[in-house]
């Protein structure tokens, strides 16, 4: 959807679960805003990741407050809950204004929660993001928010460490497509900026892969048919052998973005020097072939073990 | 020109500047004030490779057509309608611009080169989509019907030519418009075109699309069948605006199911002969693309220089071709690598360029 459409949504008035299938399984409990807790029976100790969303624009005194009581229920329930909270329709505001805002919210927050008793090794883990819908904030803040889910991330995280010190790489990006969350990056250090040229890049390599399809023409379906058989047992080991997309694009000062295709859903975004990337395209490629071995390894791994475990639930 | 907050200079801005659409969707942008254009006409020198450059007068859409010296050396005249235009409103607006165009044809007479005249009816995104195919046949029957008289009364003088197009800067409809405008203006698209497709026949490229380096708009355009056959989609008058018709309704369509990513299998056509099908919007699209993508590349004090996809089944290769031009090239083969794309694009840069010269040579 997009940004300027938002204007029409409604408000929520129940909450509805939203259930994601991404990188990690996600479970989204959208919950409107005059929700008493009580009423919605929600067990907060299944709870893994609690979002807080704080109107920037707004006089947010009394959200704060009830933020004060959820972050002690959902404490209460379980000790190890992520509490995020996202200050929200920051694009109206001037720069210095948001660092204002964020720094009174925090303050805020803390003289809160100390007022009703938790002490300050005790509290919960609260991280605060500057978000707005209006540019890519928004992404960057809940990508962060689900890497914190991911347990694998540590391993995906050090594969891209290893992959762009040794293929020459400045930064590199492994979204997911759908979504347009990042699951990983390398541990360099982006501006804002870069992470949504590169969101941009990722939109524009797929909006324009869609103009042109693949259609296989009448005739050769016709010489299929006769020999289907024996099409069928060596159409397989080459549509597995057949080029993984990639694109890339040129930036007029010495920057290509590059774009591998590494499952289904994730693709790897990275930013190259030109040179590099004209001079050791290949063997870039046959990097990224092993990152792709180490990261598809992974999922399917993840993907067995969320399949077992709700078998196990279900056989509870 | 056209009636005043009929979109013209939204459009000007969008095409011609760097203003992409969803900018314009904050209010403080919004577009400048009316009264900004309303007061005195903005004149625009704009060069389009090489060959023609193009004065673009912005001119108010005020109540009066008295400024005579606006209408002379025009050679092109774009009338911008708005779709949402009452009734009662409507006869009013056509008065103006059949008042116009008599001043346009008095102050012209001793040109040989026949005016053209385009006619974009604009804002039709405010019009729900299975009306506005309806409504803009109507408005368009309506607004020819009044250049009759203005017709018969040009003994002997060429004729007025005419075209209508249905716009909004909401969606690609305007860079499909622009895109026809400039063609049709660019007195060496004739032999671009032909160039283009004697370089995808040896190329064996699918489809090979030509831009304007600047605007990012359409000027020339070939798509080849397997055996070599050049093929074109367009067929008549009628034709087109049916397809513009469904073209307003797939989008809708598509906006609806775009969580789904439902495929629309109105909105492809097949290439006879070649396992690819075809986006029917697709040039203005990547017109759209590349120009929003180009403006965030500002954001790291960048320019846009060139960019390859390849896919499961297809390579496509957008390059820079001469100073005023880009180059995307389509092929179904995928055992062509990108790089003899390019290289094959940097082998044809100076027939290309010469090409655009000849034609300054022979203007001059």
């Amino acid at each position: 959807m997009a940004a300027k459409d938002t204007l029409y949504l409604e408000n929520n008035i129940r909450s509805a679960i939203h259930n994601v299938d991404s990188f990690v399984g996600l479970q989204l409990w959208d919950i409107p805003g005059h929700a008493n807790l009580d009423l919605l029976g929600i067990d907060l100790s299944q709870l893994s990741t609690l979002v807080f969303v704080v109107d920037a624009q707004d006089d947010y005194t009394r959200s704060l407050t009830q933020l004060h009581q959820i972050i002690l229920r959902a404490y209460k329930a379980n000790k190890q809950v992520n509490i995020e909270i996202f200050v929200h329709k920051v694009d109206g505001l001037s720069d210095e204004y948001k660092l204002d805002t964020i720094r009174d919210i925090k303050s805020r927050v803390s003289d809160g929660l100390s007022d009703y008793g938790l002490d300050s090794l005790l509290r919960p883990q609260l991280s605060y993001h500057l978000t707005s819908i209006y540019d890519h904030s928004i992404l960057d803040a809940f990508s962060k928010v689900v890497q914190k889910l991911a347990k694998q991330l540590p391993v995906i995280q050090n594969l891209l460490n290893v992959f762009c010190a040794n293929s020459g790489i400045a930064k590199a990006f492994l979204f997911e497509q759908n979504s347009r969350l990042y699951f990983a990056t390398d541990a360099t250090v982006a501006d804002a900026s870069t992470f949504e040229v590169c969101v941009d890049a990722l939109d524009t390599f797929d909006k324009f892969s869609k103009l042109y399809k693949y259609h296989p023409s009448i005739e050769q379906d016709q010489d299929q048919d006769q020999s289907e058989q024996n099409q069928d047992q060596h159409l397989n080991p080459i549509k597995n052998l057949k080029q993984p997309a990639t694109a890339s694009i040129r930036l007029a000062s010495d920057i290509t973005i590059s774009k591998w295709q590494i499952h289904e859903n994730l693709i790897l975004i990275a930013l190259i020097k030109s040179d590099t990337f004209d001079r050791f395209k290949q063997s870039i490629d046959y990097n990224v072939s092993f990152v792709r071995d180490a990261i598809v390894d992974i999922v399917e791994m993840e993907k067995r073990s969320r399949s077992s475990r709700s078998a196990s639930i279900a056989t509870n | 020109m056209g009636k005043s907050g009929a979109g013209k200079a939204s459009m000007r801005s969008i095409i011609f500047n760097k203003h992409p659409s969803n900018i314009q969707a904050s209010p403080s942008i919004a577009s400048p004030s009316p009264s900004q254009s309303h007061a005195q006409s903005h004149s625009h020198p704009l060069e389009l490779l090489n060959s023609l450059s193009l004065l673009i007068c912005d001119s108010g859409g005020s109540g009066s057509g008295s400024d005579t010296h606006l209408y002379h050396n025009v050679s092109v005249l774009i009338y911008v309608f708005d779709i949402t235009t009452p009734p009662s409103a409507a006869s009013q607006e056509l008065d103006w611009f059949i008042q116009s165009l008599q001043c346009l044809k008095d102050s012209d007479t001793n040109s040989d080169t026949p005016l053209r005249l385009f006619i974009l009816i604009n804002k039709t995104d405010l019009i729900a989509k299975h009306d506005a195919c309806l409504v803009y046949s109507r408005r368009k029957a309506e607004i020819l019907h009044s250049l009759q008289p203005l017709f018969d009364t040009g003994r002997g003088t060429p004729g007025i030519h005419t075209e209508c197009y249905m716009t909004s800067i909401w969606d690609q409809s305007l860079y499909k418009a622009w895109s026809k405008i400039v063609t049709k203006l660019l007195p060496s698209s004739g032999k671009m075109s032909s160039a283009l497709a004697h370089f995808a026949s040896t190329t064996h490229a699918a489809e090979v699309v030509l831009f304007e380096r600047s605007t990012f708009l359409v000027i020339g355009k070939t798509t080849l069948r397997k055996d070599g056959e050049e093929w074109d989609l367009e067929g008549g008058d009628e034709w087109e605006c049916e397809c513009e018709c469904d073209c307003d309704c797939e989008q809708e369509r598509e906006q609806e199911h775009h969580q789904h990513h439902h495929s629309h299998p109105n909105q492809y056509t097949h290439i006879p002969t070649r396992n690819l099908t075809i986006s029917r919007h697709r040039f203005e699209q990547i017109s759209q693309l590349i120009k929003a993508f180009k403006q965030s590349c500002a954001k790291l004090n960048n320019q846009f220089n060139s960019m390859q996809l390849t896919e499961m089944d297809y390579n496509a290769v957008l390059e820079p071709l001469t100073i005023n031009t880009y180059i995307l090239v389509i092929t179904e083969n995928i055992d062509i690598p990108p790089s003899a794309i390019q290289m094959n694009i940097r082998l044809a840069k100076p027939y290309f360029e010469r090409v655009e010269n000849t034609y300054i040579g022979s203007e001059v």
